[in-house]
Order: C-alpha cells, then sequence, then structure tokens
C-alpha cells in the first residue's frame, strides 16, 4: 500500500479549510479594490484609470502578440480610433452605450479589412506593414478637422455620475472604466480558454506544423487580429470617459510601440502581465521625471533594459516566481 | 592513455539528466561504435564531447582536458563533429560549406588540395559543387556534411547517425567512403549509429548505451555475436 | 527626370541604413529598431569633433570608427543576452536600446537642433536634365561603392565566409571552430557602421537633433522588408524605388502632403507584398518539419 506524495504544501486536512479561506481572501481584495477609489486622490485615481484603459488595449493586443505570436505595430490607430468614434457620438449627444457600438462597429470593420490581406504576410513583413496603421491614422485626423478637430482635438463631456451616487467625476470614471475592463477581461479570458486559444498557441509555435495539423492559420490569424482591434477600441472608448480629450497624439507610432513594450515589459500569455505593463508605462515615467527631468528619457530605457534582463518572463513572470518561492518557504 | 577518453559522463538538458555516467575510451586511429536505440543518449554524448550540453564528469583528447571547454574551442584542439541532421549551411554554395570547414587553416594551397580529395572521396559532390546547399538531396548533404568537417583535418571526427533518412543504397556509398578514409588516413572515429549491422562492420570496437548508461562494450566482433545485441538491434 | 534623380538620393540614404538592418537580421535574425537612434549618437560624436576643429574628412572617419565600437559594444553588453529568445523580448530589447540612446543625445547634446557641415562642394552639377549637388551625387556614388564592397567582402574574403558561416548556421560554426559570439560582434559592428555612414551622409542636408533618424528608419524597414529581409542588394534595390515612388508621388499627387509622404513606401510595400509575399529578392522559406 502506498501512501500518495504529497508535495511540500498545503495538508489534506488544512486544504479543506483553505478554502473558503481563499474566498475570504478574494472578497477581502474586492473590498479594498472597490474601496480606494473613495480615499485617493483624483489625481492617483486617474492613474489607477489610465492603467486599467491601457490594460485593456494591452489585453487585446496580447491576443495577437504573445498568443499568435505576430509583432503588430499599430494597436495605437485603434485605440485612436474608438477613441474618436467615442467623441464624435458623445460630441453628438450619443449615450454612453451608443458610443462604445460605434467605437467597437468601426474598429471592428477597419481591422477585419485591414487583417484580411495583411496576414498573409509572415515575422517582420507583417509587423513593418502594421506600421501603416498609425502611418496613416494621424494625417487623416489631422486632415479631417471637421470630424476629428484636427490636430487641436476634440474635448467632451462624456458621462457624468448620477446623483444617486454621490460620487465625484474621478471616482465615477474609476468604478466604470473597471468595471468595463473587468468584462473585457473575462471575455477575452474565455474567448482563450477554448479553441481559440489553442490554435493561436499552435499557430505561435510552428504555422507551417498547425497548418498542417488543420489548424485554419488565416483565419484565426484575422480572428486574433480583430479581438486585438476591438480590445483597442474599446480601449479608445475607455480613454475618452478618463481623460475626456483625445487628439492626434494618442495615434501615433509612439503609443503602439510603448503599448508593445509595455506587453513584453509585464509579460505576455498573462492578465496580470497586461495590467503589469500598464502600471509600468503609467507610473515608470512620472517616476523618473520626478528623479530628474533633464535623464528622464534615459532612465527610463535603462529600467527597460533592466526589467527585460532580469526578467525574461516579464515584471508578472517575476511575480510568479517569487509567489512559488514563498508558497515553497510556508509549506515546509 | 587512450586518445579520446570520457569517464563518469553525467550530461542532459535543463533539469533532465540523460547521461548517468559514461566510460569510454578511444585509441588513436581506432573506431567505435555507440548503438543503442531512440532516446538512449547517444546523440546527447557527442554533443557532451564537444560541449553542446550541460555536462560534468571526465573527457580528456589527447591529454587535454575538454570538459569544461566552449565548443568551438573543443573543435579547433581537432575534433570534428558531423551532426545528426547535418547542420548544412543552407544559404551558402556547396564550394562555400567546404571552405567554411577550413575557415582556420592558414594553409591555402594545401585547402584547394583537400577539396579536390573530399570531391574525389565524394564524386557526387562536384557535379554541385556551386549550387547552393540546400538543393542537394539528404544522401548529398551528408557526403557534405562529412566532407566539411574533414577540411578541418580533425584527428578524431564524431559522427552522428549518418545513414538516418538515407535510402540503403546511399548509405552504403557513405559507409564505403569512412571505410577509405580510415583505411587511407587512419582517421580516428567515434559513431553513433542505429543500423548496427552497417556500423560494426566498419568499426573495430562498439559499446552500446542504453537509458543514458553503457551496458555493454568489447570488440566489434564479440559485440556483433552477443546474442542480446543480435535480437535488438540486427534483428536476428 | 528631377524627381526620379531626388529620389534615387534620397533612397540612397534609406538604403544605407537599410543595408544595417539587413546585416543585423542575417546575422542575428532580429530587427534592430535602434539601428537609427545608433547613428544619430555617431554623428552627434562626429559634430562635436567639428566643434573642436577637425577637418571634416577626418570627422568622417572617426564617426564610422565611433559607431563601429558602439556597435560592437551594443551587442556584447545589451544584446546578446537576448539573442536565444524569442524575437519578440528580442526587439522591444532593441526599443529600450533606442530609448536609451535618445536619452543619451539628450542628457549630453541637450535637444535643441544642430548643424552639421558637408563632405563635398556645394555646387551644383547639371546633367540629363536634372540637377544635383556634389552632395547628392556623392551619397549615391558611396552607396553603390559601399554596396560593391560589402558583396566582394561577404563572397570573397574568409572572414566575409566566417560571417556568413555564423550567420546562418550558429551551432554548425561552433562545431566548425569559430568564434560564433566574436563574429556576432563583427556583424553588428559592421552594421552600425553602414548605420553611420547614412548618418553622415544625411547629416548635412537635415537639421541635427535627437529624432533625425526616426522618419529614415521607418522608410529603411520598409525597404529592407521589400527587398526580402535578408538580401543586402534587394534591400538597396528596394530603396532607390522606395525613394523614387515617393519623390515622384509627393510631387505629383496632391493630396499627399508632407505628413502622408511616409504613408507612401508603407502603401507601395503592402501592394508589392500582396503579390509577392517574400519581397522582391526575398527567399521562400521551404521548412523542414
Amino acid at each position: 500500500m502506498t501512501t500518495t506524495e504529497r508535495t511540500p504544501a498545503v495538508p489534506a486536512a488544512l486544504s479543506a479549510r483553505a478554502r473558503p479561506l481563499r474566498w475570504v481572501a478574494y472578497v477581502l481584495v474586492a473590498v479594498v479594490l472597490l474601496a480606494i477609489p473613495q480615499f485617493a486622490s483624483p489625481y492617483t485615481n486617474l492613474q489607477l484609470t489610465l492603467i486599467l484603459v491601457y490594460g485593456v488595449a494591452i489585453v487585446g493586443l496580447d491576443v495577437l502578440v504573445g498568443r499568435a505570436g505576430q509583432v503588430s505595430l499599430g494597436q495605437s490607430a485603434f485605440v485612436g480610433l474608438g477613441a474618436y468614434a467615442a467623441a464624435y457620438a458623445f460630441g453628438h449627444g450619443w449615450g454612453p452605450v451608443a458610443a462604445l457600438a460605434l467605437a467597437v462597429a468601426l474598429v471592428g470593420v477597419v481591422a477585419v479589412l485591414v487583417a484580411i490581406p495583411a496576414v498573409r504576410l509572415r515575422g517582420f513583413a507583417f509587423g513593418i506593414i502594421t506600421l501603416a496603421l498609425p502611418a496613416f491614422a494621424v494625417p487623416l485626423a489631422n486632415r479631417l478637422v471637421d470630424l476629428t478637430g484636427g490636430s487641436q482635438g476634440v474635448a467632451v463631456v462624456a458621462t457624468t455620475p448620477p446623483e444617486w451616487t454621490g460620487q465625484a467625476d474621478d471616482q465615477w470614471r474609476l468604478y466604470l472604466v473597471g468595471v468595463v475592463a473587468a468584462i473585457v477581461f473575462w471575455l477575452v479570458h474565455n474567448l482563450l480558454d477554448g479553441r481559440l486559444g489553442r490554435a493561436l498557441a499552435a499557430i505561435r509555435v510552428n504555422e507551417a506544423m498547425a497548418a498542417a495539423n488543420g489548424v485554419a492559420v488565416h483565419r484565426n490569424k484575422v480572428l486574433a487580429f480583430t479581438v486585438a482591434g476591438l480590445c483597442g477600441g474599446v480601449a479608445g472608448w475607455l480613454y475618452l470617459i478618463a481623460v475626456q480629450f483625445v487628439s492626434p497624439a494618442i495615434l501615433q507610432l509612439n503609443l503602439a510601440v510603448s503599448l508593445l513594450v509595455a506587453l513584453v515589459v509585464g509579460g505576455t500569455r498573462s492578465l496580470l502581465g497586461a495590467l503589469l505593463g500598464a502600471a509600468f508605462f503609467v507610473l515608470v515615467p512620472n517616476v523618473t521625471d520626478n528623479i530628474s527631468p533633464g535623464r528622464s528619457y534615459l532612465i527610463f530605457g535603462i529600467c527597460l533594459l533592466v526589467v527585460l534582463f532580469f526578467f525574461p518572463g516579464g515584471l508578472a513572470g517575476a511575480l510568479r516566481r517569487l509567489l512559488a518561492w514563498t508558497r515553497r518557504r510556508i509549506g515546509r | 592513455m587512450s586518445f579520446l577518453e570520457v569517464a563518469g559522463l553525467r550530461a542532459g538538458y535543463g533539469a533532465a539528466e540523460v547521461l548517468h555516467g559514461i566510460d569510454l575510451a578511444v585509441a588513436e586511429g581506432g573506431a567505435t561504435a555507440v548503438l543503442g536505440a531512440n532516446g538512449a543518449g547517444k546523440t546527447t554524448l557527442l554533443r557532451a564531447i564537444t560541449g553542446e550540453v550541460r555536462r560534468s564528469g571526465r573527457i580528456a583528447f589527447a591529454g587535454t582536458d575538454i570538459t569544461s571547454r566552449r565548443t568551438d574551442q573543443i573543435a579547433r584542439l581537432g575534433i570534428g563533429h558531423v551532426p545528426q541532421g547535418r547542420g548544412t549551411l543552407n544559404r551558402l554554395s556547396v564550394r562555400d560549406n567546404l571552405l567554411a570547414g577550413a575557415l582556420l587553416r592558414r594553409d591555402r594551397r594545401e585547402v584547394k588540395a583537400d577539396v579536390e580529395d573530399c570531391l574525389r572521396l565524394f564524386p557526387g559532390l562536384g557535379e554541385r559543387i556551386d549550387a547552393s546547399a540546400a538543393a542537394l538531396s539528404g544522401g548529398e548533404q551528408q557526403m557534405l556534411a562529412i566532407s566539411r568537417a574533414l577540411m578541418g583535418r580533425p584527428r578524431l571526427l564524431l559522427l552522428d547517425e549518418p545513414s538516418l533518412g538515407l535510402a540503403p543504397r546511399v548509405t552504403a556509398e557513405v559507409f564505403a567512403a569512412l571505410h577509405r578514409l580510415r583505411a587511407e588516413r587512419g582517421l580516428t572515429l567515434l559513431l553513433v549509429e542505429q543500423n548496427a549491422r552497417i556500423a560494426l562492420n566498419l568499426v573495430d570496437a562498439a559499446a552500446v548505451v542504453e537509458a543514458g548508461r553503457v551496458t555493454l562494450t568489447g570488440p566489434a566482433a564479440e559485440i556483433a555475436g552477443d546474442d542480446g545485441v543480435r535480437r535488438a538491434y540486427l534483428g536476428v | 527626370m528631377q524627381q526620379i534623380v531626388d529620389g534615387i538620393t534620397a533612397g540612397s540614404i534609406y538604403g544605407a541604413l537599410a543595408l544595417a538592418l539587413v546585416l543585423v537580421y542575417r546575422s542575428t535574425g532580429l530587427v534592430n529598431f535602434a539601428q537609427g537612434q545608433m547613428a544619430v549618437v555617431s554623428v552627434y560624436i562626429g559634430w562635436s569633433l567639428v566643434e573642436i576643429g577637425l577637418p571634416v574628412p577626418l570627422v568622417v572617419v572617426f564617426t564610422l570608427l565611433a559607431s563601429l565600437v558602439i556597435g560592437a559594444l551594443t551587442e556584447r553588453l545589451l544584446i546578446r543576452r537576448f539573442e536565444g529568445q524569442e524575437p519578440l523580448v528580442a526587439i522591444v530589447a532593441t526599443v529600450a536600446v533606442l530609448i536609451c540612446f535618445n536619452g543619451l543625445i539628450n542628457l549630453v547634446w541637450g535637444g535643441s537642433v544642430r548643424a552639421f557641415p558637408s563632405l563635398f562642394p556645394d555646387e551644383v552639377v547639371s546633367f540629363l536634365g536634372a540637377r544635383a549637388t556634389w552632395g547628392d551625387v556623392g551619397t549615391v556614388a558611396v552607396l553603390v561603392g559601399t554596396v560593391g564592397l560589402l558583396q566582394l567582402f561577404f563572397l570573397r574574403t574568409r572572414l566575409g565566409l566566417a560571417l556568413r558561416t555564423a550567420a546562418d548556421n550558429p551551432s554548425s560554426a561552433r562545431l566548425l571552430g569559430l568564434p560564433v559570439g566574436s563574429l556576432l560582434l563583427v556583424g553588428w559592428g559592421l552594421a552600425a557602421l553602414l548605420g553611420g555612414l547614412a548618418g553622415c551622409l544625411v547629416a548635412p542636408s537635415v537639421p541635427l537633433q535627437p529624432n533625425m533618424m526616426d522618419t529614415i528608419l521607418v522608410y529603411a524597414l520598409a525597404a529592407a522588408v521589400l527587398g526580402g529581409l535578408d538580401s543586402p542588394l534587394g534591400a538597396v534595390v528596394a530603396a532607390w524605388l522606395i525613394g523614387i515612388v515617393e519623390t515622384v508621388a509627393g510631387a505629383n499627387i496632391n493630396i499627399i502632403g508632407s505628413d502622408l509622404r511616409i504613408a507612401v513606401p508603407l502603401v507601395l510595400l503592402a501592394l508589392i507584398l500582396l503579390v509577392r509575399p517574400q519581397g522582391l529578392f526575398g527567399r521562400r522559406d521551404v521548412e523542414r518539419l
């Protein structure tokens, strides 16, 4: 008779008790998260909101880049398109849901139209072609002054907190963005949990082999591209709600590259990674600016290199390793 | 002391250990075959000798301890390695593949002569000398890989499954060339092969590796006569 | 005709940087987004040398030497770590290097605009109905000469063969006794040299500022990909093509203002890749499963 070998983790008796403990922990975390906006300053709330906004954009980008393995430099165009669509809608008196619908519809159409031909390219060729998205988007935004307000941009009042909530602007926005972001994360997670996730993983590892195994490579890549674009569009709508202003700056290649960098820094194929990457992207430049305004860019670059050097799995990977290490120590 | 001496060699990939203490010796001018099934660790053995995998124990070549040397350093000591899969330089021509083997030599005229020698050993290569190496058939690529290793005038030649993926006639051609190399140049060989029959025909001694350990060694004739070997590897 | 001449001149600059990108791609399998910024650093070093009074030809020599060193050091210290990993991480590492170099330039030299002197006399020369400065002619001549030299170097010299071997199959190269790490170092150094050359060629006619190579990088990337990413000749031909199309389209199609010009090569790239996904001179990779 053999007894099953247990890893130096929690013995059976304790783990039965641990499960309700786990749920208590989750609830506590949720309560804390929900409470933060009540006590934090408007500036902090804005930062947190932006982290969620970019988190959504990065989660979408991850589907294409992290899961399907296709480098894309065009995500900023989708974010911008979503933001401008929302700005147009709000500016013309539409409600937030209608604005979101417009953003998503526009972005979806563009994404599919671009993806169908683009996806036939492999590797870097595809990546360089996606450069065309911001390359076209910025001049277009500057020129279609009637629609976009040109280089000055557009300011709108997107949403105001309903009376009965008693919330200030920044708090309301944080909650709204948080709820929508959570929904997006949940949707993407479910999407990737099934066949699409496996198909994309196969494509990432070896396209030819995936095709030989019956994966519809082209169709799945288009799907991944579209999901990335849609998330970008939603992020754009969220951005407008958070910042109430959009200008061509959001469409630029700069942002697209930054999103890609944030994705890798945070950790690919990980929801936590997307959020950590967004946090890095939003918070670190502020920190480096405070340290030394003249050297801000250089220090930021160095921070990037440090993270890439020492945490090949991104910040999420590092966190996971840390957790595993502490769990081993506690188990002893 | 043997030309190539391996003692207590452990090697593996990442956390997995594939070789659990291998002892092996090859005399100068001799030829030894390493036989065994897939996954037994034969390729890992060769890769450990040329420093391509994590290893511990002791590996000595012509008196020099090479256990912790880098691959390119080991190659420069005179060990040629024809890897599994041939390692063809696909974007280069056949001629450039051969010349790449001789990049560290200074004797221009001798290099030219050696190219001629290789073409004499494998006439098929001569016709394709300016073609892209990627266009060669599997057998031709094998011949190219062996020639390329020979261009460095190695003192010891390691061959990893030269018959893999080749038709019997082509395999016979390749091994005929190996016979000539032994006869004409007295080249020391360490040969990993799944085709035990053709390998035992070529070598003086053999070792059988199973699950990362040497289970049987001895002169080729003895190994060929062993019942276990006959059943498992010679299909008798 | 004038536009074609202008296009070839512009294309030559893109071509020099594109050559650098192709060289790095062939030897290490990654696209170096910092290639332009590395060139800018060496151009700034050149500018400092000009400020202390060195004659222009000597400045160019030193600038090229500086590029070589910068390229080699970058590979050894910063990039080598990422060479085995997935290409995405390596690319992002090059972006991080880009940011660092940009920050470095701002720190050491500041962001204000400066001027860089020209190697060539300012006079204008006229032929075939078009006008060009000696500078323009020199640029094209230098590029053509460089391509020729590179071909000779790679195809006829032993170091060239060693570099090609290491680029084609690093593990085979090691088995042949080649010091692959050092060869990659040389490869990056050479690529950076080509980038520095692009910098020197463009610096006299463009205001010297930290971001000066940003748009050129995009053109060079397009040219490299259009040429097939592993063909130096292809990159140069593609660069000329892009230069010509961009100039002609920019001059004749009114709707394309200065801000949309950068979209032109990308559209051209997209159109050609639609028909020929491997680029003009690229090879269809047959993957053995």
